[in-house]
């Protein structure tokens, strides 16, 4: 056991992210505790309902508002059935926990168990991601350096140990996806994007790029769209006839992203940049007959364009890095990666204090204080203008790295290794 | 270039310096949430027990509202006397201040200083507030929560005890070493408070971090 090179880095991952799970918090992350509490303490399975049900004057209500609950069902079931099974180890002042405001949840002296206890069940799927991914190399340096990089990686712990969001779910099911589709497998990969959707919608836009690849036959392209979309379907079906889980949930602002870059075509009519690439990327794919063995690319390209295309949140970008380290390995060029990530990272620190210096406030509430540099910058600088100037840069770079992956020929690609 | 780096070397001597000679302020309990209200005025007294969980205790600041912005002026001019007290019975006050209605911010926190206390540390302390020439119709007002959120106190109303609390913030003084020492201890302190995670976590920690040292340091031909 331990003469295993993968012990070590296991082991000094899981001392980051257990030196970072108890002691950060976003108020995101009381919000869905909240729905996965009524799931299994309280028995409640209309917890899209509870909160717009609440009168004006109840606390709970004056606390998440009424649209807290804009996640899928999925993520509310799965982190109920593990509330449930570790149910007496939060003890009895955790539903009070859950009432009281942000501010004050602070204080509780719970609040570093409940967060440990929150934040586990994502390093089930965080650490498989990180031995999955080694399933996509043959050579031993190559798989060992992807589970390094994997453990290491800052934004999968900042988003799901800091932030104590759960895209790493949905991100597990895409590598899975990219797994199984490069063995050819199209209906098990179609599958495993529809059991990411049923938690975050995203993997659906890897749905028709896994389609294209079996585009000479109408049958499989038919079973890749019912497998892709029957989970998250199936999920939501018992909750169509409430009208709180449509607004909250499939009229969310988030969901609509997609569509937010485009172009007034006149009389009501829109071009939707992201799905006019995508629609090139599916095409491009088709037209030059290309290998399921780079799909990885394709896969890397449409979330790249998501990014560059989309004002996103903070730890999405969890979904592209598994992506980029594949990328990394198989070209052995720091350059991009390296690139977007700092330019990400220039987007990181504008964002409000709740996702950066914020996060640290179960240390001390004086963090939650702190005012955003994007509130100190404001005064004298529009912040949003200069977000906007860093995002362009993001979005040039993501564009030209996408130009380089895709068009290049073999022969002069800079990113195939020698 | 030398005078430059003088220059340099002589502001961030004079920031330290500075920075460990002014007193701080450092955040100890609070309650921050609260739709009702609670009016002062005559025997209409409002007050809060509460942990103080440091020394030096030696501000304290409650949410007020005197309506103010909505009406364009006060509701009126009386004087407001601040009491801290060791507990609602005591009638001896630890501390004192008398202010005026004019004073008090409208939408904000209405700050109490007085004296640093020195041996506040876990002890229970009741402030309160009483504007005895005030009139139940010209009051101003304080947030009040709808049920207990504080568990260490409760907020009184006329001298009655309150299933509720009001909305308000603690601090002690300190200078920046104190301060700093004191943001430590707060933090472990909170952390040692729950016991049964406490151990469970500083055990499960203490193992990878042996193991981590253990792996890492044989050289790979042991390995």
């Amino acid at each position: 056991m331990f003469k295993s090179p993968y012990l070590k880095w296991l082991l000094v991952g899981l001392l980051i992210r257990f030196l970072v799970i108890p002691f950060t918090i976003h108020p995101d992350l009381r919000a869905l505790s909240l729905g996965a509490y009524l799931v299994s303490f309280i028995g409640n399975f209309h917890f899209y309902d509870y909160l717009p049900s609440l009168a004006a004057t109840n606390n709970i209500g004056i606390v998440y508002g009424g649209g807290a609950f804009t996640y899928p069902p999925a993520i509310f079931f799965f982190q109920g059935a593990f509330m449930f099974l570790v149910k007496p180890l939060y003890g009895p002042m955790f539903g009070f926990w859950l009432q009281n405001n942000f501010l004050n949840s602070l204080l509780d002296p719970s609040i570093f168990r409940y967060l440990f206890l929150l934040k586990l069940p994502y390093l089930l799927f965080d650490l498989s991601l990180a031995f999955l991914l080694t399933t996509l190399f043959i050579n031993h340096k190559d798989k060992l350096l992807a589970f390094k990089l994997w453990m290491l990686n800052p934004v999968a712990i900042y988003a799901s140990f800091a932030v104590g969001q759960f895209d790493v779910i949905a991100t597990f099911f895409t590598v899975m996806a990219l797994v199984f589709a490069q063995r050819k497998r199209s209906l098990l990969a179609a599958l495993m994007l529809g059991f990411g959707a049923a938690f975050k919608i995203y993997p659906l836009f890897l749905l028709p790029v896994l389609a294209v690849f079996w585009a000479r036959d109408i049958k499989k392209i038919i079973g890749i769209f019912i497998a892709g979309l029957a989970p998250l379907a199936l999920s939501i079906i018992p909750f169509l006839n409430s009208v709180n889980f449509k607004n909250t949930v499939l009229g969310s602002e988030q969901s609509q992203r997609i569509m937010a870059a485009n172009f007034n075509l006149g009389q009501n009519k829109s071009l939707y940049i992201f799905l006019f690439f995508l629609a090139i990327l599916c095409i491009h794919v088709h037209a030059s007959k290309k290998m399921v063995s780079e799909i990885w690319k394709y896969f890397l390209a449409t979330l790249a364009l998501f990014f560059a295309l989309s004002f996103f949140h903070p730890q999405w970008f969890v979904w592209l890095t598994p992506f980029l380290i594949i990328y990394y390995i198989k070209s052995r060029n720091k350059f991009y990666p390296i690139l977007i990530f700092v330019l990400y990272l220039c987007l990181l620190i504008f964002f409000e204090n709740s996702l950066t210096l914020g996060l640290f406030s179960p240390i001390n509430s004086l963090f939650s204080s702190i005012p955003s540099l994007a509130s100190i910058i404001h005064p004298i600088y529009d912040a949003d203008r200069l977000r906007s100037i860093i995002f362009s840069f993001f979005a040039a770079a993501i564009f030209y790295f996408l130009y380089t992956l895709i068009f290049y020929r073999k022969d002069e690609s800079p990113h195939e290794k020698n | 270039m030398k005078v430059r780096m003088r220059k340099i070397k002589f502001f961030i001597l004079t920031v330290l310096v500075v920075f460990f000679l002014t007193g701080c302020k450092r955040p100890g309990d609070y309650q921050v949430a609260g739709e009702n209200y609670a009016f002062l005025y005559g025997d209409n007294t409002i007050g809060q027990t509460f942990v103080s969980k440091a020394d030096n205790l030696f501000n304290i600041k409650i949410f007020a509202k005197t309506g103010f912005y909505q009406n364009g002026y006060l509701p009126n001019k009386k004087d407001i006397i601040f009491h801290l007290r060791s507990t609602p019975t005591s009638q001896e006050d630890v501390a004192s201040l008398q202010l005026n209605t004019s004073n008090v911010p409208d939408g904000d926190y209405l700050s109490l200083q007085f004296s640093p206390i020195k041996n506040s540390a876990n002890k229970q302390y009741y402030f309160f507030l009483e504007s005895r020439e005030a009139t139940a119709a010209a009051a101003i007002k304080f947030v009040v929560s709808d049920v207990d959120l504080y568990s260490d106190g409760a907020a009184y109303i006329a001298g009655l005890k309150q299933s509720r609390d009001f909305k308000f913030k603690t601090f002690y003084y300190g200078d920046f070493a104190q301060t700093t020492k004191g943001y430590l201890s707060d933090f472990f302190n909170r952390l040692i408070q729950d016991k049964m995670f406490f151990i469970f976590y500083a055990g499960i920690v203490t193992i990878i971090i042996l193991a981590t040292f253990i792996i890492w340091s044989k050289k790979p031909h042991e390995t």
